[in-house]
């Protein structure tokens, strides 16, 4: 839950003084393009366990312990079992991932280089030029920023469907 | 099959301790008890969900101790049949069939559904099943790799009375049809006696008795053993007369010492009507309410309370 709580300001500023040699891997994360993805799931991630997690321990033991009396070794107990169970949550998770990372502002206006802006980015961009031609074309990317967002939410929710014991 | 003088502890408890059981083939075999006797741990320390601090589990002359649960080849059936949700009923009861040819698979679980009677099931999804048939389900589940062993844990329980006399019916038939093995955990005498060959009572982690069901009506081992099949009044031979002895003993009115078992029906009025008056036979009628058929009429008889 941690990087819920730590504004995600401090996530980017930290990723950019400390990732010019991660892991003493002589790679500089700060001038590459992978930089904002890393970011983003970061801040992610607690979405994603907090939907997945309630799930995965919803599952009755005694139903890995059937699997395992019909000759189920541990892995496949898990493939069988818990994997097509948390399936339809893990979409879910995806999906809020997915658009939480469309819409991040705070650690991504860091990180973001000036060629490869994201939306939320391009929109703080468009703001700060004067004129209304700029101020028409920020109305606009957020327009297609609220559609893309809902849209990918819809979706989500669809997937996890109406099944009985559902998380949230 | 045998479990030898098996015990298993948790930090401050020993579920089950000193029992000592042997399972023929193709035998079924009762463990009845009241609700947490240790039967079900014992069950569960069988099929290794639970380690068993002393003693043994062996199959033919092996030791399972360090044999995963997965390669023991015993089945495991539970009170609320834990399908897989996900999974047609085919699906279910194919689950345990992993790496055969399909075809083969296939008629296994078509011949397995019409067993319990289930046939052309195949393809419902487990959520659109009531209770009794998800059971037989989970029984055909279980029943598919032709375990070694059969445990049943209160598989009946979880259902409503009607259902479950008959489901132990068709559990026993199957059992049968299939020469399963079966080790059948339960607290319901009636059930035990339908299901199995033999019975073993335990009470409080051990075991009381082992015996055919007959026998074990007939000739409770201990006060214990009889209260719990249901026996509710007890009578001292020595404050019998000696005809009345004569008449519930087997060697006429030899024996004096020990104690008569009264059954739920072992005394009934005869005549003057159905329901007995509050104040027919010995004693001081209390109360009178209907069961099975039958009126039940409880009387104090020398300061207990007794059923009749």
């Amino acid at each position: 839950m941690l990087p819920l709580g730590v504004s995600a300001v401090t996530v980017g500023f930290g990723f950019l003084i400390t990732l010019d040699r991660p892991l003493g891997i002589d790679v500089d994360l700060r001038t590459s393009g992978l930089l904002v993805p890393i970011a983003q799931a970061v801040v992610a991630i607690p979405l994603v366990v907090r939907t997945v997690l309630p799930t995965l321990r919803a599952i009755d033991p005694r139903l890995r312990e059937a699997a395992a009396t019909l000759g189920a070794a541990p892995g496949r107990v898990f493939r069988t079992v818990d994997a097509p169970i948390a399936a339809r949550s893990l979409g879910l998770a995806v999906g809020f991932a997915f658009a939480v990372s469309l819409g991040e502002f705070g650690a991504t206006s860091f990180l973001a280089r000036p060629d490869t802006a994201t939306l939320p980015v391009v929109i703080f961009r468009l703001i700060g030029r004067p004129g209304a031609e700029n101020y028409g074309m920020a109305l606009a990317a957020s327009v297609v920023l609220a559609l893309l967002t809902a849209t990918v939410m819809l979706l989500a929710e669809r997937l996890r469907g109406d099944r009985p014991g559902g998380e949230f | 099959m045998r479990y030898g003088g098996q015990g298993r502890r948790d930090p401050a408890t020993t579920a089950v301790a000193d029992v000592s059981l042997d399972v023929a083939p193709g035998e079924v075999l009762a463990l009845l008890g009241p609700s947490g006797c240790g039967k079900s741990s014992l069950l569960r320390a069988v099929a290794g969900l639970e380690p068993v601090a002393s003693g043994t589990v062996a199959f033919v002359g092996h030791d399972l101790a360090g044999v995963p649960v997965h390669r023991r080849g015993f089945g495991l059936m539970f009170q609320e049949g834990q399908l897989f949700p996900h999974r047609d009923v085919a699906g279910n009861v194919a689950y345990g069939l992993a790496g055969r040819p399909r075809a083969e698979r296939d008629a296994r679980v078509r011949e397995l559904l019409d067993v319990v009677g289930l046939a052309g099931y195949e393809h419902r999804p487990v959520a659109t099943l009531s209770g009794g048939e998800r059971q037989r389900v989970a029984l055909a589940r279980s029943l598919a790799p032709r375990p070694r062993l059969l445990l049943l844990d209160e598989p009946l329980s979880a259902l409503d009375r009607g259902l479950r006399e008959r489901l132990a019916q068709d559990l026993r038939d199957a059992l049968r049809a299939t020469g399963t093995t079966a080790v059948f955990v339960t607290h319901d005498h009636d059930e035990a006696f339908t299901v199995a060959d033999r019975v073993a009572v335990m009470d409080a982690g051990r075991l009381l008795q082992v015996a055919p069901p007959e026998e074990l009506w007939r000739a409770p081992a201990s006060r214990r053993v009889a209260q719990f099949l249901g026996y509710q009044a007890f009578v001292p031979l020595d404050a019998l007369s000696a005809a009345q002895r004569a008449a519930v003993t087997r060697d006429g009115a030899g024996t004096t010492s020990g104690v008569v078992a009264v059954g739920p029906r072992g005394l009934r009025v005869v005549g003057r009507g159905a329901t007995p008056a509050p104040r027919t036979g010995p004693g001081t009628g209390r109360r009178t309410a209907p069961a099975r058929g039958a009126a039940r009429w409880w009387a104090a008889c020398s300061g207990a309370a007794r059923r009749r």
